[in-house]
């Protein structure tokens, strides 16, 4: 094993021994459950279909509503760079989606749209601003005497969006998708914990908070971590890849 | 085909750059711009460009021409190579075509290294290959050499000079012998 993934397993478990002595400890599963009961509560929920089920609904419904937000956000931010006025237009619903909490949200679109379909509006009501902001932002970035040389030698519309444009959306655009992923997940489950929709991760945090099932929402706050982490590995993983492609430095066409 | 301008005027704020200038340039030929600085050769170059509008006369010929340009600056993509710098700005890029082309300028083994890794000099001798490997009427050359020592600046005069073809070539410098070794006319602004 490599020295730093040494380290890091050693830590972990030091944090994870500590977790288990306080538990023993304590002594009431009702308060704090340890590790070993978490792990085996969710080796119990892992062999349901329900479990599997319930993963799923939330997962697609945060995915879809990310990337819906992702495509939106980069179309929209584009549009805003090059009409100041679609800017200003969209000014007060950016603000609106940045500043109004999201348990206010919740409550209308649970009233407007049902609990169903209440996570992928969510999330992307949360993920829009970030990625339209961000993009805004680092097309503003494009170096001016570059878009200059591309006037001058009449470089195509692509030509420009690809070799000018993008170096300088990039770097924004994949801190805004780190941010946004995140805060997708976060917003996505606690609109679910409050809407409680049919088979999602949020209604069974809502029932282990109703039961004092303590060892289930740990169980689930792993299932939530690693799912996160999973779709985010793999998001920014294909988002490096197409823009390794895009900025490939010797693809023109030729 | 004649290039020019006819009672040309530009000013930034109180400023007066340029004012009542006419000009006749026939394509094919080379001339070279001489001027303190601050005497408007930059901005002449904006305005035949494209990315000026004059305040007063008018361009002919510059406003329908393909131009191409070296600016102060490289104005290079950095993180692409010599080859796709210069592909960038031609319609139907041949690989083959620039890597000879560029051989002529630069060492064989940058050709496919990212801009940003290669020196000033050679980043200035891109720009320049860039310029006139471009589908292009009319060669627009703001202090072209500036920052090439004598071997190189002598040996990119020569490349210039053999690529320049039938297009109409403007040079901007304060080196009055770079345009007798380029063989171009020279005009005092």
């Amino acid at each position: 094993m490599a020295k730093p993934a040494a380290k890091k397993a050693a830590i972990a478990g030091g944090w994870l021994a500590l977790w288990q002595m306080v538990s023993l400890i304590v002594h009431q599963s009702v308060l704090l459950a340890g590790p070993l009961e978490s792990l085996k509560a969710l080796t119990q929920m892992m062999v349901t279909a329900e479990f599997w089920q319930t993963v799923s609904f939330t997962m697609l419904r945060i995915a879809g509503g990310f990337l819906l937000a992702f495509a939106l956000g980069i179309a929209f931010g584009a549009l805003a760079h090059r009409f100041p006025i679609a800017r200003d237009i969209l000014a007060p619903a950016v603000s609106a989606m940045k500043s109004v909490p999201v348990a206010c949200f919740v409550v209308l679109l649970l009233v407007w749209v049902g609990s169903k379909n209440l996570t992928f509006v969510i999330v992307f009501l949360v993920a829009f601003p970030i990625l339209y902001l961000n993009t805004l932002e680092g097309l503003g970035r494009a170096e001016g005497t570059l878009l200059e040389m591309a006037q001058v030698f009449r470089l195509s519309g692509w030509r420009k969006l690809r070799y000018v444009y993008l170096p300088a959306l990039l770097p924004s655009l994949i801190s805004a998708c780190q941010l946004a992923l995140g805060m997708s997940w976060k917003s996505g489950v606690a609109a679910e914990v409050i809407g409680t929709p049919l088979h999602s991760i949020g209604q069974q945090l809502y029932f282990a908070k109703i039961y004092l099932e303590i060892d289930h929402l740990f169980a689930w706050t792993f299932v939530i971590l690693l799912a996160s982490t999973l779709f985010e590995t793999v998001f920014l993983a294909l988002l490096h890849r197409a823009a390794r492609r895009m900025e490939g430095t010797d693809d023109l066409r030729m | 085909m004649i290039y020019g301008c006819e009672r040309l005027s530009k000013s930034y704020g109180a400023h007066r750059v340029l004012e009542n200038l006419t000009l006749s340039f026939p394509s094919g030929n080379r001339y070279c711009i001489m001027s303190p600085s601050g005497g408007g050769k930059t901005t002449l170059f904006r305005l035949f460009s494209g990315l000026e509008v004059p305040d007063g006369g008018r361009l002919i010929g510059f406003d329908t021409a393909r131009i191409s340009m070296v600016f102060q600056e490289d104005r290079l993509c950095d993180h692409l190579s010599p080859i796709t710098n210069t592909a960038l700005v031609q319609t139907r890029p041949n690989r083959g075509d620039i890597h000879a082309y560029l051989t002529e300028l630069l060492p064989e083994s940058c050709l496919y290294q990212p801009v940003s890794a290669l020196s000033g000099g050679m980043k200035r001798r891109v720009a320049i290959a860039r310029a006139l490997l471009a589908d292009s009427d009319v060669l627009l050359l703001d202090e072209p050499f500036t920052g090439l020592d004598e071997e190189s600046r002598s040996r990119t005069i020569d490349f210039v000079r053999s690529h320049q073809g039938g297009r109409l070539l403007l040079m901007a410098t304060h080196h009055p012998e770079e345009a007798e070794q380029l063989g171009a006319e020279i005009l005092h602004l």
